[in-house]
C-alpha cells in the first residue's frame, strides 16, 4: 500500500510538469497553419501555458544570438550538425572518359564526341545524384576549363543490367581559340553529393583500355593556310587611279579555320605603302577593292604598283610573293583625233609619198612630240618623222608627207602608229597599230621606155664598151 | 624580202604566156623548164666555159705533139712554140671580143641575179637601197663588170690568139655585143615588170645569152671538132 501511494504521489506531482513541456513544442509553419490548432477550446489554453514561436521571431533570434554570443551560438551550430555518413557498404560510381573516335591528332576545329562512362554498383536506395563536367586544358594552359554544360544522372538512370551510363558531349569544339598546337588533355569533375572527383586524379594511376580514358591526351595539330596562286591578280592591271580596282585571291585551309588575310600595298620600289586586312572564310575570295579603302589618290597617276599578301589562320602566317599592279595611267593632257592615211593614188607603190595625218588638241604641253613610226614585215617599227606643235586651245593637224618605203616593202602590209609626248585621252602615249593596207607588189618604179632605165643600160654597155677598149689598148698591144 | 618571194611564187604560179609561135610547144616548156632552173642555168653556162677551156688546151697539146713530131727529136719548147703560134686579131675585134665578154658576164647577172624570181635569196632586190635608187640598175651592172673583168680581159687573148679566124668567125664574135645587149635589155625589162613575168622576153633573153656564149666559145669548139675529124 506504501508503494502505491508513494507512485500515485510522484504522478500527481509530474503531470504538470509533463503539460508544462508539451506547451514549449514549435508551432507549425504560419503558411499552413493546422485545422486542429483553430479549433482549441479556451478551457485548454487557459489551462495549459504554451509559448507559440513565429518563425520570423526565430529568425531574428537566431540573428541576434549571433552577434550577441557567438561562441555559444557556434555550440548550437554544433549541436544542430548532423554529418552525413554513407552507407558502410558505398562505393564511389566509377567515372571515365569514353571516346569512341580514337583520332588523337586533331584540328582546332574537328568536333569531338566525348563521353562519360559511369558505372555505380550501390543499391538504388543508396545511390545519391552524380553531377558532371567536362574539363579541358588546351595546349600550353596551366589550368582546365569546363566545357559546355554539366551533365546530372539520377539513381535510377542506370542500366539495370549492369549499373552503367553515360553522358555525352557531341560535336565539341574545345580547343577552338587555342594559338599554340601541342598536347591538349580532357577529363571528367564528378560529385556524388558525397566527395568531388577528378578522374585524372582519382586512380591510383592512369586508367587507358579501349577507348576509356580515365584521361584523355590529344594532338592538337594544324595545317597552315595555302594561297591560291591562281586566284591571285589585280584588276584592271592598267587603270585610271579612281577606277574600281579590284584585288582578288583565294586561300585555303585545310582545317576550315578562318583565315586573316593582309594586302601589303608596295610603291614602284617595293616599299610598302599600307595595309588592309580582311578574315575569310576557307576557299572564298576575299576582295579588297581600292576605291573602298582610298587607296590610290590623284597624286598617284602615272605610277606603278604592286602588292603581297600574308595570311594565316592564327597559329601560321605566311606570305605570297610581290606582284605587279595595279599601272595607274597618267592623267590625259591631249586630246587626239581624226588620224588619218592617204596614198598618192590608188596603187599605192612603194615608191610613192604617203600622207599621214593626226588632230591634236594640245591646251597645256609646249613642244608637244609627235613621231611617225610606220611598220611592215620587212621594217618592223621603222621611225620616219617627227612633228613638233605648240600648245593651243584649239585642235591642230599634224600632217607627215613622205615616202616611207623601200623595194623591200613591195607587196607587203603595213601599220602605222603616232607617238607624243605627253597622255592623250585613252591614258597613252601612242596610237598605233594602225592599218595602212597593203603596198602594190611592183618592185621597179621606172618603166623600160624610161630614161633612167635605158640611161642606165646604156651607161653598162658604154662602160663594157670602154672596158674593153682600155683593156685592148693596156694588154693586148 | 618575204612579200617579193611570195610575189615569185605567185608569178610562177601564172605563167600563161609561152612565146607562141616561136617555137614548138614541147620545146617551148623544154625552154622554160631550162631558163627558169637557176642552178642549171648556173651549170650550163660553166659547163660551157669550161668544156671550151678543156677543149682548148687539148688542142693546144695536140698542135704542140704534132710539130714534135715533124721535128723528128728536135727538141720544142711548149712557149716557144705559144709564142709562134700566137696570132695578132687586130685591135677592132680584140676590143670588141672583150667588151663582148664583159657583156656576156653581165648578160648573165641580169637575167639570173636581177629579180628575185630564180634566186630569191640572191639577187639585186636584197639591196634595197641599191635597187631603190634610180641609178640601182645600172650600179648592179658596173659591179658584175668590174667581178668579170679580169676573166673578160684575158679569155679572149689566150681562145682567140691561137686560131686562124674567118672575117665571118669575127664578125660573128663582134656582133656577140649587140645580140648581149638586147639579152640585157630584155633582162633589165623583166626587172622594171617585175613580178609580172613575160615569158617570151624572157626565153629571148636566154637564148641570146646563151648563143652568144656559144658563139664567143665556137673558135675552140671548131677547132676541136676539125681536129676530131
Amino acid at each position: 500500500m506504501k508503494r502505491f501511494a508513494a507512485v500515485f504521489i510522484i504522478i500527481s506531482l509530474l503531470l504538470p510538469l509533463a503539460a508544462q513541456a508539451q506547451g514549449v513544442s514549435p508551432s507549425p509553419p504560419k503558411s499552413a497553419p493546422s485545422p486542429s490548432e483553430e479549433g482549441a477550446s479556451p478551457e485548454s489554453k487557459s489551462s495549459r501555458k504554451i509559448v507559440k514561436l513565429d518563425l520570423e521571431d526565430m529568425i531574428g533570434n537566431l540573428e541576434k544570438w549571433k552577434q550577441d554570443d557567438p561562441d555559444r551560438y557556434e555550440y548550437m551550430k554544433k549541436l544542430l550538425h548532423i554529418p552525413f555518413v554513407p552507407p558502410k557498404d558505398y562505393v564511389p560510381p566509377t567515372v571515365l572518359i569514353w571516346y569512341p573516335s580514337g583520332k588523337t591528332n586533331i584540328t582546332r576545329n574537328d568536333e569531338l564526341d566525348i563521353y562519360a562512362y559511369v558505372k555505380n554498383d550501390n543499391p538504388i536506395e543508396v545511390r545519391s545524384d552524380v553531377y558532371l563536367w567536362l574539363e579541358a586544358k588546351g595546349p600550353g594552359e596551366e589550368n582546365y576549363t569546363r566545357v559546355g554544360s554539366s551533365r546530372v544522372i539520377l539513381a535510377n538512370e542506370y542500366s539495370e543490367k549492369n549499373n552503367v551510363t553515360t553522358r555525352d558531349w557531341s560535336g565539341i569544339t574545345p580547343f577552338v581559340d587555342s594559338k599554340v598546337v601541342g598536347n591538349a588533355t580532357l577529363r571528367l569533375w564528378s560529385n556524388d553529393m558525397h566527395s568531388t572527383y577528378y578522374t585524372d586524379t582519382m586512380y591510383a594511376e592512369p586508367f587507358q583500355q579501349d577507348d576509356y580514358y580515365s584521361i584523355l591526351e590529344l594532338e592538337l595539330v594544324n595545317s597552315p593556310p595555302r594561297a591560291e596562286a591562281e586566284s591571285i591578280r589585280v584588276e584592271p592591271v592598267r587603270a585610271r587611279y579612281n577606277d574600281p580596282i579590284r584585288y582578288e585571291a583565294r586561300f585555303v585551309d585545310d582545317d576550315g579555320d578562318m583565315i586573316n588575310v593582309t594586302l601589303h600595298l608596295l610603291d614602284d620600289r617595293g616599299m610598302e605603302i599600307r595595309n588592309e586586312t580582311q578574315d575569310v572564310k576557307s576557299g572564298t575570295n576575299v576582295t579588297f577593292v581600292a576605291s573602298q579603302y582610298g587607296f590610290f589618290g590623284e597624286g598617284d597617276a602615272g605610277k606603278n604598283f604592286s602588292y603581297r599578301y600574308t595570311y594565316g589562320d592564327g597559329l601560321d602566317v605566311n606570305g605570297t610573293d610581290a606582284f605587279s599592279g595595279p599601272s595607274l595611267l597618267p592623267t590625259p593632257k591631249i586630246f587626239v583625233s581624226d588620224r588619218t592615211f592617204d596614198p598618192e593614188d590608188e596603187n599605192r607603190y612603194w615608191w610613192q609619198k604617203y600622207r599621214f595625218s593626226l588632230k591634236v588638241k594640245n591646251p597645256e604641253i609646249a613642244n608637244l612630240r609627235v613621231d611617225l613610226y610606220t611598220s611592215t614585215p620587212s621594217h618592223p617599227d621603222r621611225y620616219q618623222d617627227t612633228k613638233i606643235i605648240n600648245a593651243s586651245e584649239e585642235a591642230q593637224s599634224v600632217i607627215f608627207e613622205l615616202r616611207p618605203f623601200d623595194v623591200s616593202d613591195a607587196n607587203q602590209s603595213f601599220t602605222y602608229s603616232f607617238r607624243y609626248s605627253a597622255t592623250d585621252q585613252n591614258s597613252r602615249e601612242e596610237i598605233g597599230d594602225l592599218s595602212g593596207d597593203s603596198i602594190n607588189p611592183k618592185i621597179v618604179r621606172y618603166p623600160i621606155y624610161s630614161l633612167v632605165t635605158i640611161g642606165n643600160v646604156l651607161a653598162v654597155l658604154l662602160a663594157a664598151l670602154v672596158g674593153g677598149i682600155v683593156i685592148e689598148r693596156r694588154f693586148y698591144r | 624580202m618575204n612579200g617579193l618571194n611570195e610575189t615569185i611564187a605567185g608569178a610562177q604560179a601564172v605563167e600563161i604566156s609561152p612565146p607562141s609561135g616561136l617555137v614548138p610547144q614541147g620545146l617551148t616548156n623544154f625552154l622554160a623548164e631550162l631558163y627558169s632552173n637557176g642552178l642549171l642555168g648556173l651549170a650550163l653556162f660553166l659547163l660551157l666555159l669550161a668544156l671550151g677551156l678543156a677543149l682548148h688546151r687539148l688542142n693546144m697539146k695536140r698542135t704542140y705533139e704534132r710539130v714534135a713530131a715533124t721535128t723528128k727529136g728536135g727538141e720544142v719548147s711548149r712557149d716557144e712554140l705559144r709564142e709562134e703560134m700566137f696570132i695578132r686579131q687586130g685591135a677592132n675585134f680584140n676590143a670588141a671580143a672583150v667588151t663582148a665578154w664583159m657583156l656576156l658576164f653581165a648578160a648573165f647577172g641580169y637575167f639570173y641575179f636581177l629579180t628575185p624570181e630564180i634566186f630569191p635569196r640572191y639577187n639585186y632586190y636584197q639591196v634595197p637601197a641599191l635597187a631603190s635608187g634610180p641609178l640601182g640598175f645600172a650600179a648592179f651592172g658596173f659591179v658584175v663588170l668590174l667581178l668579170a673583168l679580169g676573166a673578160a680581159a684575158f679569155i679572149p687573148r689566150e681562145f682567140y690568139g691561137y686560131y686562124e679566124l674567118s672575117r665571118k668567125m669575127k664578125v660573128a664574135i663582134m656582133l656577140t655585143g649587140p645580140v648581149l645587149a638586147i639579152s640585157i635589155f630584155l633582162s633589165v625589162q623583166q626587172g622594171t615588170t617585175f613580178p609580172q613575168v613575160e615569158q617570151a622576153s624572157r626565153l629571148l633573153a636566154f637564148l641570146a645569152l646563151f648563143a652568144s656564149e656559144l658563139e664567143l666559145l665556137w673558135p675552140v669548139y671548131a677547132e676541136a671538132l676539125g681536129g676530131m675529124r
